[in-house]
């Protein structure tokens, strides 16, 4: 990792909530919406650096951030970070995302087209295909699920038994099942993506055990203006898996975005 | 007088023999290939003639629960198990222990159907109110992390259907009703008791003893069990008022067989496919995400260790916490006696079967019951409480 010194943590106040943000780097504003795995710091947001001014919040109740009682939806995720943008006095930024971050993104993107610039999804949640399989994370233990989401089944943390897990991890499980147990997808979500015009970047790990790829190609396919990119022997978050070849392909696909250099 | 009430799970008993080699869960993903209509038929044949017995016995009432898709518990429905009890009985009380009210998308129809029952048997009905296990949780795919919030306004729409007269209405975070207006209301008025079965929960203690509900405190050590108590007498006389005995109640497995060696014998061979079979469960299932505070997981945890994982509880540390009561006649009596000193219940509520404890043995269990220790629990009277 490389340093670390100008890297600014800052809490702020959001509504009901505590929220914290990790921001650090040079260049236009990227807002990273972390997955259902947790929030704050890596590698790839640290490569990032170099070309974005990266702003990656804990998610209201995951990590260090908090939540009150109404944060119960993605919708809810969704208004928090216009509230969080406007804190931040960002009228319109990019966004790269993961996961059940990608859908919080899909859903902001709904009802605030105008303040995306572009996104990158990797592997979102929030959309089903009838009688495509994908896994319900709830269906199974959390050290289960820690196992399907690598290409590389070696790469998957060997998580703590449950009686000595971090309450970090148990915080996050805990908002993971608030905002998806009982809606693990929007049935409205792909309908109503035909008509957001942002460039959007569709990632997909090939091997994805958890959610498939064609849901990626649907994805795709129902927003006007993106694209799809399938990257090989790589599973659910290739932030992780495959850190150089999505940090070229944000760099290259945000550039057409973005009048100044990158 | 304490009051002696039998209860009953209605366990399926024709777990395959290889289970603890071929699954890890009696419950939420245990096939119902695995289900023999012909056998649960028989099961529950004998298993509620087993509870008609129990008021032949002398017990001064019968209890049953709700539990989902697993081979613990054969009733997704107390109440149409209480339905068939209520013609079949006259004079026990008949014990719903409980509705998992959180469960219920429309709580009004608890409130309708236990009210039905209790107009049926003239007043006969407990009405036990629980949230349901984490188990069930995965089994409705309703969010662990609201069910304690689901529970306490689900009590109050039913508590509004029992005690207004209607049209009322109720708006909550959880539950938007309008019309509420409940046909039948109970015969008992204002309502029938209102009894929560608990392992110990804080907030389920503060609120039964807020409420003067009935506590009953399932499945624990005799020390957790006082820890509880302790905690409801505190609480009452927090809300200023001294608690009744009648609202303490202690919930314990009970075999009693002519001698101490023979209860001894069978008890352990029937608690054995009750903790190895019918309680297995990974952990994620007893406490999914956010089923409590992730902040108390740990510790919570730690006091359930061994819950639901096979081999890992010793059936003699069980009956020497007071888990499971066992014994001749004579054996049990002083051991209420004693329990009975130290904790100062004014109900026990005896699981006269469990595991796959067989027909005859549960008659004779109920027999010996009936006849030698509900009469020493009616002679008790309360002294205790003591807070210490």
């Amino acid at each position: 990792m490389t340093d670390q010194a100008e890297t600014k943590e800052q809490w702020l106040k959001v509504n009901g909530n505590e929220v914290r943000v990790i921001r650090k780097g040079e260049g236009p504003p990227l807002l990273w919406l972390h997955g259902a795995n947790g929030g704050g710091w890596n590698d790839f947001l640290e490569a990032l650096t170099s070309h974005f001014d990266v702003i990656a919040p804990d998610h209201p109740g995951f990590n260090q951030s908090s939540a009150d009682k109404s944060m119960d939806t993605i919708e809810d995720m969704a208004f928090h970070y216009r509230d969080l943008l406007d804190k931040l006095d960002l009228s319109r930024v990019h966004i790269a995302a993961s996961s059940l971050g990608a859908w919080i993104g899909l859903q902001f993107a709904l009802t605030h087209e105008h303040r995306v610039l572009s996104m990158v999804l990797c592997n979102a949640a929030g959309i089903n295909i009838p009688g495509v399989r994908s896994i319900d994370p709830f269906s199974m233990t959390m050290h289960e699920l820690a196992g399907q989401l690598f290409y590389d089944t070696a790469k998957a943390p060997q998580l703590p038994p449950l009686d000595s897990m971090p309450i970090e991890m148990l915080r996050n499980r805990s908002m993971h099942a608030r905002l998806m147990w009982e809606k693990g997808y929007d049935p409205k979500l792909l309908p109503r993506l035909n008509g957001v015009h942002t460039p959007a970047l569709i990632v997909w790990g090939e091997a994805d055990r958890l959610i498939p790829p064609e849901f990626g190609e649907k994805l795709a396919d129902a927003m006007p203006n993106a694209e799809f990119m399938l990257m090989e022997k790589t599973g659910h978050l290739p932030y992780v898996e495959a850190p150089e070849a999505l940090l070229e392909a944000v760099i290259a696909f945000i550039q057409q975005y973005e009048k100044q250099e990158v | 007088m304490v009051q002696a009430f039998a209860f009953h799970l209605m366990p399926y008993k024709n777990m395959p023999d290889d289970f603890n080699e071929t699954h890890d869960s009696a419950w939420v993903n245990f096939s119902n290939s695995h289900f023999d209509p012909e056998v649960a038929h028989e099961l529950y044949n004998q298993y509620l003639d087993e509870l008609e017995f129990c008021e032949t016995s002398g017990f001064d009432g019968i209890g049953v629960n709700e539990h989902h898709q697993t081979a613990y518990g054969l009733m997704p429905s107390p109440n149409v198990m209480a339905g068939t009890l209520a013609r079949r009985t006259s004079r026990a009380k008949i014990a719903i222990l409980g509705n998992a009210i959180s469960l219920h998308q429309h709580p009004q129809r608890v409130a309708e159907e236990v009210a039905m029952l209790d107009v049926i048997t003239k007043g006969r009905i407990i009405s036990g109110f629980v949230r349901g296990i984490g188990a069930e949780s995965y089994s409705f795919r309703l969010d662990p992390t609201k069910s304690k919030d689901r529970f306490f306004e689900a009590h109050d729409i039913i508590m509004k259907a029992w005690t207004e007269d209607g049209p009322s209405s109720y708006h909550g975070e959880h539950y938007d009703a309008f019309n509420i207006n409940c046909w039948p209301k109970p015969y008992q008025q204002p309502h029938p008791p209102i009894w929560c079965p608990s392992q110990g929960s804080k907030d389920t203690i503060q609120f039964a003893a807020e409420n003067k509900y009935t506590y009953l405190q399932t499945f624990s050590s005799i020390k957790s069990v006082k820890k509880s108590f302790d905690a409801y007498r505190e609480a009452a006389a927090s809300f200023g008022y001294e608690a009744d005995p009648s609202q303490l109640g202690w919930s314990v497995l009970t075999y009693c067989a002519d001698t101490d060696e023979e209860a001894y014998e069978q008890a352990k061979e029937h608690a054995t496919y009750f903790f190895d079979k019918l309680m297995v469960m990974p952990r994620d299932f007893f406490f999914p995400p956010g089923y409590v505070p992730p902040e108390a997981m740990q510790q919570i945890l730690k006091s359930k260790a061994g819950l639901g994982t096979p081999g890992a509880l010793n059936f003699d540390d069980l009956v020497e916490d007071g888990f499971i009561l066992l014994g001749s006649p004579e054996t049990i009596k002083k051991k209420l006696e004693a329990y009975h000193e130290e904790l100062g219940f004014g109900v026990v509520n005896m699981n006269i079967q469990f595991g796959d404890m067989t027909h005859e043995r549960t008659m004779r269990n109920i027999e010996l019951l009936g006849k030698h220790v509900v009469p020493t629990l009616h002679k008790l009277t309360s002294t205790a409480s003591t807070t210490t």
